[in-house]
């Protein structure tokens, strides 16, 4: 697994939020966007 | 803005999200596609690992990463959005 590397494009996506709405990442655009992952909802480890 | 991302289904994430109100979206990447595009998981990995991405306002990586602690995490994104500016 290797992350992208910095200067790189962040390529393009459409995901549901969790209502079910689409958000791309086109609709951040012009602003710093700081996307986490994690392992499982609502665990701790 | 803040965008939390696992493999977990929809009904999951909004199960968590009411839980603790999250201010920010969390999204279902359930076949791992996206966030293996990033870089961020193996196809077919089970489980998210604790990475994250901060992209610029031009759509770019800015900052990347590889191992997340929970607590010390969010002062780390916030230094480094000052030193850019």
């Amino acid at each position: 697994m290797g992350l992208l590397a910095v200067g790189e494009q962040a390529p393009a996506f459409t995901l549901p939020n969790q209502d079910g709405s689409d958000v791309t990442l086109a609709s951040c655009a012009g602003k710093y966007v700081l996307m986490w992952w994690y392992p499982k909802a609502d665990t701790p480890g | 803005m803040i965008l939390g991302l696992s493999f977990d289904p929809t009904a999951d994430n909004k199960a968590f999200w009411d839980k603790f109100d999250f201010p920010y979206d969390l999204l279902s990447d359930v076949d791992t596609s996206v966030s293996a595009s990033f870089g961020a998981a193996e196809k077919d990995q089970p489980k998210a690992s604790r990475v994250s991405v901060l992209i610029a306002p031009d759509g770019t990586i800015a900052k990347t990463y590889a191992t997340v602690t929970p607590a010390d995490h969010p002062d780390q994104v916030l230094a480094d959005l000052d030193s850019f500016g």
